[in-house]
């Protein structure tokens, strides 16, 4: 057993005295960052932010969610300034192969359980949602109903 | 052919005419633009971007695969069926196929759109640049048909949405999936049009063409084909102004109606002083009115973005060879059949019809489809045979409400009754009364019919002179003033010669009897 | 300690062929790791039954059918963003904690196509967002390394993968690299993680984060083991549109590579301001040791590769937006009670589903995809992607290129909870992810090797970056730089000894002490049934022996026999010549002849009777001898199996020892 541990440490030593070359390929100094240094810190108006909460639904039209987003911003700001002109948009890297085409045949759906499966709420096969985007005299009365009811609750 | 140049030539200046005609319809100082966007289903066994059956009808949310229910990790995989008759519309409508495009995600939330986007062809569509010549002709309203073309900016394949049952009682809607994911072509048009009469022609014409490619059924009523139009006015000189969209709208008439009442509105209220708000509206075809669809305040942004599930699609513009991948354009341009504006200039050429009865003809498929049968044998006269169907046939079958596509009566029972009614055996007003009794007893032949109930036209000169002495000897004041010089009095003559004689009489001979017998 | 973190595939199989191990067994084994290691984190969910399933099929497969597939008995962990058919999967989120899917991603399914045992679904950043695994529902995974008090992370969003490998609860892992999401957690374990080449494997069934740069990574800990993996797991998918069409050739290592053909090059701006110094002197090292192996290195440069996080980050959130859009509760995952407008139902779903960073990603997403911001910001990201990716492409493809590029991994060892914690999410993603995030951009495959460990005994590893679709040379290159190494990063890795209490202490010692005795190296139920083997074997051995004697014995007992009876005999002739002699007319002249005869006769015959009697001397064996010999050999054989039953009852009061301190911490805790 001693011996065992005797070679690999020689193996390591042999190793260690092996590379210790101090490549110079490697860089020693830090690369300058292509990022803007300081960028103004844009104030979004309430339009902008009721506009955005109401396309991503999210609640996050509160102080914090917004101080997060003009960071965000701040920070995709950095780069705006370098040069991209004549430079076509990356889409996608397989932007030179062709897109697959499928022959027209049924190979999926019938599967009406599966489908189901993961819904919380069910009516007889279908999915259920709540009423929505339905044309504005109905909405109305609706919302007279809704603001009774809200009333009553309070 | 000169003669059909020519021909061409007459109908053009004759349309520029009779356009300014229509417009003074309206108050000069108003002009209305109207855009149409057009989403037809594509007539294939699977979906777009899935392997579920497309279809309409079938099992509550059973023709749905996990892609179309947006479960996620599920991707995309295109048809092969839905570019090739994409690219065989856009080829039908002379449009310019581009050679790549690519898929975007347009986002919005929706109850029937399980994704929160739908795929369409926003940036890279399939093709762009064509256009869509018709004939505008609503009997009742032109005189006579007129030409008119509208430019078509793009046409892009793109997912349909499942379909939302609202439920008002409990407050709710019920979400089928099996529409999902659908395929759909959109046939977006320039805003060229001006009234309500030309996009439903053009909705007419563009449902002919598509059945008769083979891409979409056509049927209406089934929402395979629905039509959104933008609708604006503004003075004569101005630029476009605010338009509103009228969504889904089912049925060719209801394209007339909806624009004809939105033109109305939007004029109300411009003199008014109000101004039109942008917005979107909804048909009530029971009502007859637009409504609102959405809110008042709502700005809305699909924020486009592209795909990133789908490479590009590229095709072959140049060779007839076809690729697993790539699908060759020329190929597919030679499966292109004949058009409706193809058939109604060979008709018009062929049997020198008139246009107005050209358009109608091509119109109704199965109308031209009795008068190819029918002409081909015997030269009965076009006009006569086109005219039988159209106004006689046609009209006891809308009386009775039987569609089209159902009738009853048979092409040899046709063939017989025309043959009859070019023979003179019969008059016009009998051959209607005819149709009428096939529709109900269909196993009977017209001639039987005739026979049966004594409806032959009485040629024997002796029976028409003995009735036509009868009515000068009962209408002297007439027959003086006839004498005395008031020939237009010989058309009251001879009208209560054929009410009294129950219209049997075989005009024709019984005029020239007539004429005869007062000359005396 | 560590039989299990350092069998490959191949040692597996070969102790399942040779019977030290079955498929059952290993698996049943991989299982007791994993529980083991609760206090890790690593797993959201141990499938046992399932494991359990997938092991007895191996079994049939290799012992009964004798038809064995690539992967049976190997037993791996799937990051829980992967799809699996009746286990719930659940991407670390209340968005999706309930979700059940009925189908399997291509990935899973062809690792089970190949027989491989799942052990169970590995914790993550919630829906992969992050890059320390600690912002799951289920709480963040410790890294094996560093996991007492002041602990230390284990990399992300694919940690849980990477620690259920370093521990050995699992021979691969499956994770899921975006931005970096599987080398990450790889270099902060010491395991190998590989990013492969966009579109080389299937992403159906990976829950996606950003479609345009996510690609399922593999952790294994050596390079062949991730060899095998991938060659089963690679290759078009007709359900994905977005996989390379190409058939994929399987890897192999060539054996005799010349590293003098290979040109490395080292992208001068992947020195980073922050970068620790250790991580610095393992990119040096290894730079002089494939100079040393005659490779060509030398400085290239990827200009625009500082801009890669900022363009990162907003393409991210650009896709994050767009695909949460899905998230309603509909058709799956979690449901608010909200019932009077779908506008305000799925505000709160989302609300209660997704947490802060997945919230804010979909909100800054949807700012940039504004009409408004589209060329601003989107359409700009991606001609700058465009850039990064060419930088990468005229470094590959250009004048003076190179074959692959060789860069740090992560900028520094694991961090410490409460130091990565300090700073916000994207902040700290743009810092962890600076090395790693341009590969994604490019859609190249990277792969990190862990080389050793820091001062802090923590992994330090470094990372190899190759053009499309080069996996074949850069996974030759990664196995030349590990058998140069001969890495003992993970042999050093020691997980849970230290804190048991002292009576197992105790215990231990006096079984270290009976262990050095027997002279058995490792202390693990392998180790005990090896040498449980042995001793039986030495057995057989020895009664093999004794019966081999007792055939000797008996046959020289013929012999003697044999020879007495010859004896016999001799003597009745000598007596019935001696009697006829006697009897005999003596014949004066020939008498003296006669007696010289006799006599001569009579000496022979003395002569035979002493070799005879010095043969029968020589062979008779005393019998008093051979009895006691056998009689002590059977008394120390007895000795020895007394003392074999003795130390079982202590292994097996160890391993009672070791699950009351569990339920100890756990009751801690």
């Amino acid at each position: 057993m001693l011996n065992k541990s005797v070679i690999s440490i020689l193996n390591k030593t042999k190793n260690v005295f092996q590379f210790r070359c101090f490549s110079s390929k490697v860089p020693s100094i830090p690369v300058q960052t292509l990022e803007k240094k300081e960028t103004e810190r844009i104030k979004l108006d309430t339009n902008t932010i009721s506009l955005l909460e109401r396309l991503s639904l999210v609640k996050c039209d509160t102080d914090e969610g917004v101080k997060v987003l003009e960071d965000s911003i701040a920070f995709a700001n950095k780069i705006l300034h370098i040069n991209t002109d004549k430079i076509e948009p990356l889409y996608t890297v397989l932007e030179n192969q062709n897109l697959t085409l499928r022959e027209d045949k049924i190979t999926q759906g019938n599967c009406q359980a599966d489908i189901l499966k993961n819904a919380v709420l069910k009516e007889e096969e279908y999915f259920v949602a709540p009423p929505g985007n339905i044309p504005l005299h109905e909405v109305q009365i609706e919302s007279n109903k809704q603001t009774k009811q809200v009333k009553n609750e309070n | 052919m000169k003669y059909s140049m020519l021909s061409k030539r007459l109908l053009y200046t004759y349309n520029k005419i009779h356009k300014c005609g229509i417009s003074s319809h309206y108050k000069k100082e108003w002009q209305s633009v109207v855009g149409l966007e057009v989403h037809a289903q594509l007539n294939t066994e699977s979906k777009l971007f899935s392997g579920a059956e497309n279809t309409f009808g079938g099992l509550v949310n059973n023709c749905v695969s996990l892609f179309d229910a947006a479960i996620p990790g599920t991707l995309p995989v295109l048809n092969k069926k839905c570019v090739e008759l994409g690219v065989l519309t856009a080829l039908a409508l002379s449009c310019k196929v581009n050679e790549v495009s690519s898929f975007d995600r347009k986002h919005y939330f929706y109850a029937d759109l399980p994704a929160g986007y739908q795929i369409t062809q926003q940036r890279a569509p399939l093709a762009n640049d064509g256009a869509i010549h018709f004939q505008v002709y609503t009997p009742g309203i032109h005189k006579k048909p007129y030409n008119k073309s509208s430019k078509i900016k793009q046409i892009q394949l793109e997912q349909d949405s499942g379909k939302s049952l609202h439920d008002a009682e409990l407050k709710r809607s019920l979400v089928d999936l099996n529409r999902a994911g659908a395929p759909l072509i959109e046939l977006v048009f320039e805003p060229d049009l001006e009234d309500g009469e030309e996009a439903a022609a053009l909705v007419k014409e563009l449902v002919l063409i598509v059945q008769r490619l083979g891409v979409c059924t056509g049927r209406m009523e089934e929402g395979a084909l629905r039509v959104d139009a933008n609708v604006s006015i503004r003075r004569v000189g101005d630029p476009l102004s605010t338009r509103t969209e009228i969504k889904n709208i089912g049925s060719v008439r209801g394209v007339a109606g909806a624009i004809q009442h939105e033109i109305e509105r939007q004029q109300s209220i411009l003199e008014n002083g109000g101004h039109i708000i942008n917005e979107t509206r909804a048909w009530d075809a029971i009502a007859k009115i637009t409504i609102p669809m959405r809110d008042k305040e709502v700005v809305q942004d699909y924020r486009y973005m592209p795909e990133p599930n789908l490479p590009p699609l590229r095709v072959n513009l140049n060779t007839i060879e076809d690729n697993e991948d790539v699908i060759s354009v020329p190929l597919i341009k030679e499966r292109i059949p004949e058009l409706p504006e193809e058939s109604r200039t060979k008709l018009i050429a062929k049997y020198e019809l008139r246009p107005e009865i050209a358009v109608q003809l091509v119109n109704e498929p199965v109308l031209l489809e009795f008068f190819q049968k029918i002409i081909v044998e015997k030269a009965r006269n076009p006009s006569k045979v086109a005219n039988l169907l159209l106004n006689d046939l046609l009209t006891v079958l809308n009386k009775r409400k039987i569609n089209v596509t159902y009738c009853p009566i048979t092409v040899k029972q046709l063939e017989e009754l025309v043959d009859l009614l070019l023979d003179k055996k019969i008059s016009l007003e009998i051959c209607r009364k005819t149709i009428n009794e096939l529709v109900e007893n269909t196993s009977f032949s017209p001639i039987d019919i005739i026979k049966q109930k004594g409806w032959l036209l009485i040629t024997d000169e002796a029976e028409i002179t003995k009735n036509c002495v009868k009515v000068i000897e009962n209408n002297p004041k007439l027959v003086k003033q006839y004498k005395e010089g008031k020939i237009k009095v010989f058309k009251a003559l001879l009208g209560i010669l054929s009410k009294t004689t129950d219209n049997k009489l075989d005009m024709s001979i019984a005029s020239k009897k007539f004429e005869e017998l007062l000359k005396k | 300690m560590n039989k299990l973190t350092t069998y490959s595939i191949k040692e597996i199989h070969k102790s399942f062929r040779d019977k030290l191990l079955t498929p059952t067994s290993f698996v049943d084994l991989c299982i007791q790791r994993a529980r083991q290691t609760k206090e890790l984190n690593a797993f959201i969910n141990i499938t046992d039954e399932e494991a359990e399933n997938h092991a007895i099929e191996s079994e049939k497969r290799v012992y009964v059918e004798k038809k064995s597939k690539p992967l049976d008995g190997i037993t791996i962990a799937i990051k829980d963003n992967f799809c699996t058919k009746n286990i719930h999967t659940t991407c670390a989120s209340n968005m999706l904690k309930n979700f059940v899917p009925t189908y399997d991603a291509t990935v899973y399914s062809r690792l089970i196509g190949s027989g491989a045992c799942l052990v169970g679904k590995s914790n993550l950043d919630e829906f992969a967002m992050g890059s320390g695994t600690v912002d799951s529902i289920f709480g963040p995974t410790r890294n094996p390394w560093c996991y007492s008090e002041d602990w230390r992370i284990s990399g992300g969003s694919s940690g849980g993968s990477a620690v259920a490998v370093a521990t050995g609860s699992c021979v691969a892992g499956i994770g899921s690299d975006t931005g970096g999401s599987t080398r990450n957690p790889a270099a902060l374990c010491g395991v190998v993680g590989l990013k492969p080449t966009y579109g080389l494997v299937s992403r159906y069934g990976l829950i996606p984060l950003v479609n345009s740069m996510d690609v399922p990574g593999i952790l294994t800990r050596n390079i062949d083991d991730l060899i095998v993996i991938l060659n089963c797991v690679a290759g078009p998918d007709i359900l994905d549109s977005t996989t390379i069409k190409k058939d994929f050739k399987p890897i192999k290592i060539i054996d005799d590579i010349d590293m003098s053909k290979i040109k490395i090059g080292i992208p001068s701006e992947y020195y980073c301001e922050g970068m620790s110094e250790d991580v610095l002197d393992v990119w040096r090292s290894v730079a002089d040791l494939l100079e040393n192996e005659k490779c060509q290195v030398c400085t290239v440069s990827l200009p625009h590769t500082s801009v890669s996080i900022a363009v990162y980050s907003i393409l991210n959130q650009c896709e994050v937006a767009s695909n949460m859009a899905r998230y309603d509760g509909l058709e799956y995952g979690l449901r608010a009670s909200e019932d009077y407008s779908t506008e305000e139902l799925y505000a709160s779903t989302r609300s209660e589903g997704f947490n802060n960073v997945v919230r804010s990603r979909i909100f800054a997403g949807n700012y940039f995809l504004l009409s408004r911001n589209y060329d601003k910001y989107f359409l700009k990201a991606l001609k700058l992607r465009r850039l990064i990716a060419d930088d990468f492409n005229k470094v590959f493809h250009g004048e003076n290129s190179v074959d692959l590029l060789l860069t740090p991994t992560t900028l520094s060892e694991a961090p410490l909870y409460k130091d990565f914690t300090s700073k916000h999410n994207r902040d700290q993603c743009a810092f962890q992810d600076y090395c790693t995030q341009p590969a994604n951009m490019a859609g190249i495959p990277a792969i990190s090797v862990p080389i050793r460990l820091s001062k802090n005994n923590l992994p330090l590893s470094i990372q190899l970056m190759g053009p499309t679709l080069s996996e074949e040379l850069m996974l030759n290159v990664a196995k030349k730089i590990e058998t140069t190494l001969t890495s003992e990063t993970l042999k050093n890795l020691n997980v849970s000894i230290e804190n048991l209490p002292q009576k197992c202490q105790n215990l231990l010692q006096q079984a270290a002490e009976s262990q050095s005795v027997l002279e058995i190296d490792n202390l693990d139920s392998v180790s005990i049934s090896l040498h449980r083997s042995r001793e039986i074997s030495e057995k057989l051995q020895d009664e093999y022996e004794i019966l081999k004697l007792k055939q000797r014995n008996a046959e020289l007992q013929a012999k003697i026999d044999r020879n007495n009876r010859s004896l016999q005999e001799l003597r009745k002739e000598l007596e019935s010549s001696k009697q006829s002699l006697t009897r005999q007319n003596p014949n004066p002249d020939n008498i003296q002849d006669h007696i010289k005869q006799l006599k001569q006769k009579l000496t022979s015959y003395e002569e035979n009777y002493e070799k005879a009697k010095s043969k029968y001397a020589v062979l008779s064996v005393p019998e008093a001898v051979l009895p006691k010999s056998l009689i002590s050999q059977v008394t120390s054989l007895l000795a020895l199996q007394e003392e074999a039953t003795s130390l079982k009852q202590r292994a097996d009061d160890i391993s009672l020892m070791k699950e009351a301190r569990e339920t100890f911490n756990r009751l801690r805790r």
